[in-house]
């Protein structure tokens, strides 16, 4: 009879577990970690459906759930209370990073009109710049726009790869989009640390091929409260 | 003798996993949480945060849609009783695969949401071609879908195709797997027994026992409440199961490996490589289909729209963790056939845009 009691109330910790566990990655605005802000409200009121069938199990007696089940829904929520919440980063980059021979309609799906500031460029938009006009065209343009830091073994030590993911729905869809960057400052920054480019687009040739870059500096920033872009 | 020893063997590996599998999964929670771990394995730790970020990703993002789907689910069992549902499905079998395969647009639930309700019609008594034409539809043939397809293409067409394609091929689907069939050949022991009485469906099903008793909950609110949450947690763990198995393919193999593979292909199988090659993107992302139009947009233009149509009609149908809820519902040989015919049809849905919409 103990046996059963526990059980019936392990079941009852994990719908709750589930419910707060959404509610308070909402609260911590980490929700946007793993989802397109467009979903937000429906998962609160998802997250307060489940809480509310934690509440209704406690009251009324329902049976336990099976072992197997609880064990496999308990992953999320551990997940949630041990592994640091992280955005996609550098760690996936090379999993998902943009193919350069199927990009071009890829990006004309995203997003087609530019405005002429190129300070308001997000990083999306430099990549379909970059990728639509002839570089000379960009030569010079300011650049001013936030990303995470992460390295390619051929780099120089001065030189970086500016990155960010676009986002359609959550994060299994997640694209890395990256700008070359030419920073003094630039060996200062360990992967994944999150930067703000300043600087110019000044395009190089590397082994015979024009290769897009910002040079300017990199200044340190607090993850952006969204850290995906979303077309 | 023989059935005896291969019961006996998958016993000992059933009882092998089993003793594995909670210490392979805490030592990838402890490398994942990076507490204490040495630094060489800081990569791997790296990875792992990745993998749960992408777990998170589609979890959290099904989480409503699976709920929507036990609400229905919960409600239909609680409010219709068999002999409504035996008045109005037609009995001939292709009358009730029809039905079946329009029955979403009642019931708005996305491939989540769509087994659970499918298998709680069945034990209402429900013909096995409506269950399965209805579990292979429904998460594209209703209203949210055919909303959402609209925008995201911005041109309703995209959206009458890919409904009109997916209601012929469930339909097909559900009378080739559903027709002149016992229901006991194709459905589990679960969704046979009959949805009259108290049930015992939080019982594991795959021991086939239960080991333990409990005081009956007293009450409509009750019983809603007992039945939805046993539903939600059954569900859930193929979720679970799922999106672990879809992370863990997306962290360890590049997307861009896949999308390689159609910039490769030439001449005149082109067309076909580019469809199974998005048809097995669908596998992998196991988006749900509710949203999953938005993603389909982005593909168009690095594929042809044929390949994309077979994205949109082949993903809903059959992906990772749609195939394991499928297998709650009916016996792997009806789910395996399931996957095999709508991979094939979903092909040919495929070449026939490739002809009109290119």
């Amino acid at each position: 009879m103990q046996r059963q009691v526990l059980e019936r109330w392990l079941s009852i910790a994990v719908m709750f577990g589930l419910g707060a566990m959404i509610i308070f990655k909402w609260q911590t605005n980490r929700l946007n970690l793993y989802i397109h802000p467009r979903y937000t409200s429906l998962l609160v009121a998802t997250a307060i459906v489940l809480l509310l069938a934690a509440l209704g199990m406690a009251l009324t007696k329902a049976p336990a759930i099976p072992k197997r089940m609880l064990a496999l829904l308990t992953i999320p929520v551990a997940f949630a209370l041990l592994v640091p919440a992280r955005p996609l980063g550098a760690n996936l980059v090379s999993g998902k990073a943009l193919n350069a021979n199927s990009s071009d309609n890829l990006l004309a799906r995203w997003k087609t009109n530019l405005s002429d500031d190129s300070k308001s460029w997000t990083l999306l938009e430099w990549t379909t710049a970059v990728r639509q006009s002839d570089l000379a065209v960009l030569r010079d343009k300011q650049a001013a726009f936030e990303g995470f830091v992460y390295r390619t073994p051929d780099l120089p030590a001065d030189e970086v790869l500016v990155g960010r993911y676009v986002v359609t729905c959550c994060t299994a869809d997640g694209t890395a989009l990256s700008l070359r960057v030419k920073a003094s400052n630039g060996a200062d920054f360990a992967n994944d640390q999150w930067v703000r480019v300043e600087g110019t687009f000044v395009p190089v040739e590397i082994n015979g091929s024009v290769v897009p870059q910002i040079a300017g500096t990199l200044v340190s920033i607090e993850m952006p409260s969204s850290p995906y872009l979303y077309p | 003798m023989a059935v005896v020893s291969v019961n006996a063997q998958s016993k000992t590996q059933r009882k092998w996993f089993l003793f594995f599998a909670p210490i392979i999964g805490i030592i990838g929670l402890w490398l994942a949480s990076g507490w204490l771990v040495p630094s060489n394995l800081a990569p791997l730790t790296n990875k792992l945060q990745g993998l749960v970020t992408t777990f998170q990703g589609i979890f959290i993002e099904a989480l409503p849609f699976l709920s929507a789907g036990v609400i229905v689910s919960v409600l239909i069992g609680e409010f219709v009783k068999p002999q409504h549902l035996a008045s109005f499905v037609p009995q001939n079998a292709f009358g009730a695969s029809m039905f079946g395969s329009l029955l979403g647009l009642l019931f708005p639930v996305c491939e989540c949401g769509a087994i659970p309700t499918s298998r709680r019609l069945l034990r209402k008594g429900a013909p096995a071609p409506m269950g399965i034409a209805f579990a292979l539809a429904a998460p594209v043939v209703n209203p949210i879908v055919l909303i959402s397809t609209s925008i995201a293409f911005g041109d309703v067409r995209w959206a009458l195709a890919r409904v009109g394609f997916t209601i012929v091929i469930a339909l097909t689907i559900g009378l080739i797997i559903g027709a002149g069939i016992k229901r006991e050949s194709i459905l589990t022991p679960l969704s046979l027994t009959a949805d009259d009485d108290h049930d015992h469906s939080h019982c594991d099903h795959d021991h086939g026992t239960c080991d333990h008793t409990h005081d009956q909950p007293k009450g409509r609110l009750a019983g809603l409440i007992a039945h939805g949450s046993t539903e939600f947690f059954e569900m859930a763990q193929y979720l679970v199961i799922g999106s672990l198995l879809a992370a863990t393919m997306q962290t360890f193999i590049p997307q861009s490996a896949l999308l390689s593979l159609n910039d490769s292909s030439i001449g005149f199988f082109a067309p076909l490589v580019g469809i199974v090659v998005l048809m097995l993107v669908a596998v992998l992302l196991s988006v749900c289909s509710t949203v999953d139009a938005f993603l389909a947009l982005s593909f168009l233009g690095l594929f042809h729209p044929g390949a994309v149509m077979a994205f949109l009609v082949f993903g809903p149908m059959i992906d990772i963790k749609s195939t394991l809820m499928l297998t709650s519902t009916f016996r792997r040989s009806a789910v395996v056939a399931m996957v095999v015919l709508a991979a094939l049809f979903a092909i040919i849905a495929g070449l026939i845009s490739y002809v009109v919409l290119v």
